[in-house]
């Protein structure tokens, strides 16, 4: 009798889970010419971890005519390039981009869902792309330093990034270490968990 | 009053709530309501029906955990019997609805008085709140359903110390769970509360405990092992980040900031004669408002803030948990303190109405009806299982971003409480009221 209850059961909890069927893989083939398709895949490679996979989507949807989105959509996409520039050494793109977003950033309408606070935000988050992309650690600083609401976590992981490239090991530990501070709840790009890893392993160095 | 009167008032109020809740459904075409999760769930059944699996996408429907399959299997039930009729649907809800208020009578029945139970059941089944919601394709009612019905048979088991029916409540439990995922925080405040011992000596504490455990774990293990195989998490849902991510960013905000807008929204609509809504307006659109920013606009907000960050994350749900873990660890008071101004947003309805005043009149006739059996010492082991469900309900409910629609399983038990403070006081007067027999006056008299 036991055993048979036991049969029932697992009979039941099979019958249950065959109904969710097997599971399937995604399409991974965007094409080459469809703007959305290479914006998504583009953002599918940065979760999978391949950055340069990644910007090489992002080039192709900006040469697609991604800025001329509208622009909610295209400040977002620019903030994207412009982070996976400076994260692939194009500095000149990067600040292009950068001040491309600024501009398209101030067109987007504001409502009660994107307030004045949010648009200051994303543009705090662009200057202080374009400020890396310079090297003004000076802007950078200020910005990192600034009282603004919400504080943010990326100008201190930028001005850091940019002692590094100036060989200032220390005071990028110290910029790092403010920015391990305030992460993840106010870090805002999208690379955040590769700049997290970045900042933990130049700390751990000292 | 006699057992069978007493059955046949609680078969004449399901009546009455079925009745009253079929002809305002038939009168009002809403099915879907926009800004809710209506359409998802309307998608999920349809691809269900279909034999597409559970999946809110399109080819190839790839499976998802995103969303408890409770209510879209019923649905999908109801759209492959009623060849897709949405007003089946809403049918079927009023049946339910018509249920809870008959489980609220009986449960009245059993705590205090037929009197009471009757009451609350009409106050919960007949309020417009409730019967709007039977006609939508939005899970609460389903579920306040399966949980009230779970708490009776719980209650009903502690009493005669049977672990059996602690076993059926469980299972009750776990539907509940598969309905909306918060019954599953539920699960063990509610089996620790049912093993207490009521009148007879039972079995072990932990043996009626475990019943209920074992019960609700048969029902939503089946789930948890299809989306292990279906997406490689062995999970329940993959909705938790959401709700945690629109509440605690507002931990980094000064903690006062919406202190006016909360004791508004609790003193509503009664605050809304003394202060116009009009007040808090800042903008020309109806949500440029600040008791709107409060409510919603807010929770949005800090989701959009950090949905791209989410997005480029191996998992959207893992992401925005550990930003929100990040700010509990930065701000843990704040994050604790702002559980208050949740509570008041799971409780109170913001909008002055007459739906908003039925509503929050009954949560306060609730929390006053409460203080008034606390001060009777009329509070058994029975209303701790309905009282401690209620708290630990409001406690997981205030974790999470929160909504008033979020409050309807929970009015139950709200409005057991606010009929005994409708009624006792009407039971006090007609006393006083009462002409004194001759007899009584003259044992008065003599004392």
């Amino acid at each position: 009798m036991a055993r048979r209850r036991w049969g029932s059961a697992i009979a039941l909890v099979l019958l249950l889970t065959a109904c969710a069927g097997p599971p399937r893989l995604p399409e991974k083939r965007p094409s080459p010419d469809n703007l959305g398709d290479q914006m998504a895949y583009g953002l599918e490679l940065l979760r999978n971890g391949d950055r340069d996979a990644a910007l090489a989507a992002m080039e192709r949807a900006n040469a697609l005519g991604a800025t001329r989105l509208p622009p909610s959509d295209s400040s977002q996409f620019l903030r994207d390039l412009a982070e996976l520039r400076l994260a692939h050494g194009d500095d000149a793109g990067a600040a292009d981009a950068a001040q491309l977003g600024l501009q398209r950033v101030a067109q987007v309408p504001l409502t009660a869902q994107f307030r004045d606070q949010d648009m200051q935000v994303f543009r705090r988050l662009l200057f202080s792309l374009l400020a890396a992309a310079r090297r003004d650690t000076n802007q950078l600083a200020f910005s990192a330093r600034s009282d603004a609401s919400p504080p943010l976590a990326d100008p201190w992981y930028l001005l850091g990034w940019a002692y590094e490239q100036q060989g200032n090991q220390d005071a990028a530990r110290d910029a790092y270490r403010s920015y391990l501070a305030r992460a993840p709840q106010f870090g805002l790009l999208r690379l955040t968990r590769f700049m997290q890893q970045h900042a933990k392993d130049v700390v751990a160095r000292a | 009053m006699s057992a069978l009167r007493g059955r046949l008032s609680v078969l004449l109020l399901i009546l009455v709530v079925f009745v009253n809740g079929l002809a305002h459904v038939g009168a009002s075409p809403i099915r879907m309501v926009d800004g809710t999760d209506s359409g998802q769930y309307d998608l999920f059944a349809r691809n269900i029906e279909l034999d597409r699996g559970f999946s809110s996408a399109g080819p190839p429907y790839d499976p998802t955990i995103y969303r408890e399959p409770g209510y879209p299997l019923v649905v999908a039930v109801v759209y492959r019997v009623t060849h897709e009729d949405v007003d089946a649907v809403a049918r079927l809800q009023v049946g339910l609805l018509a249920l809870t208020s008959g489980l609220i009578a009986l449960l009245g029945w059993q705590l205090l008085a037929l009197p009471v139970g009757l009451v609350a059941g009409a106050l919960y089944g007949l309020s417009p709140e409730m019967v709007n919601a039977s006609g939508w394709v939005l899970s609460e009612t389903d579920f306040t359903f399966l949980f009230l019905a779970s708490l009776v048979l719980g209650i009903r088991a502690q009493r005669t110390g049977t672990a059996s029916g602690l076993l059926v409540s469980g299972f009750g439990l776990g539907l509940a769970t598969l309905t909306r995922a918060i019954a599953g925080t539920l699960l063990l405040p509610m089996a620790l509360l049912l093993a207490l011992p009521a009148r007879r000596p039972g079995r072990a504490f932990g043996v009626r405990a475990a019943a209920v455990l074992i019960g609700a774990t048969v029902v939503v293990a089946p789930w948890i092992a299809r989306n292990w195989m279906a997406t490689g998490h062995p999970t329940f849902t993959s909705r938790g980040g959401v709700a945690l991510i629109k509440r605690f960013p507002r931990a980094a905000e000064p903690l006062g900031e919406y202190l006016p807008e909360a004791i508004w929204v609790a003193t509503n609509p009664l605050s809304n004669l003394v202060v116009p809504i009009s007040h808090f307006q800042w903008g020309p659109q109806p949500e440029d408002n600040r008791i709107w920013d409060f409510h919603v606009n807010d929770s949005v907000r800090y989701m959009n803030r950090y949905d791209a960050v989410c997005q480029a994350a191996p998992g959207w749900d893992e992401c925005a948990t550990e930003i929100s873990l990040g700010f509990i660890r930065a701000y843990p008071v704040q994050s604790l303190l702002q559980s208050f101004f949740e509570l008041v947003k799971l409780l109170f309805a913001p909008l002055p109405g007459p739906s908003t005043l039925a509503h929050n009149g009954t949560v306060w006739l609730g929390f006053i009806g409460m203080g008034m059996c606390a001060a009777r010492h009329r509070l058994d082991r029975a209303h701790a299982a309905v009282l401690g469900s209620f708290l630990a309900y409001l406690a997981a409910s205030s974790v999470g971003d929160a909504q008033v629609r979020y409050s309807e399983p929970v009015l139950p038990i709200i409005a057991l409480y606010a009929a005994v403070a409708i009624l006792d006081p009407v039971t006090w007067l007609a006393r006083r009221l009462r002409p004194t027999s001759p007899a009584r006056l003259a044992a008065r008299t003599a004392d």
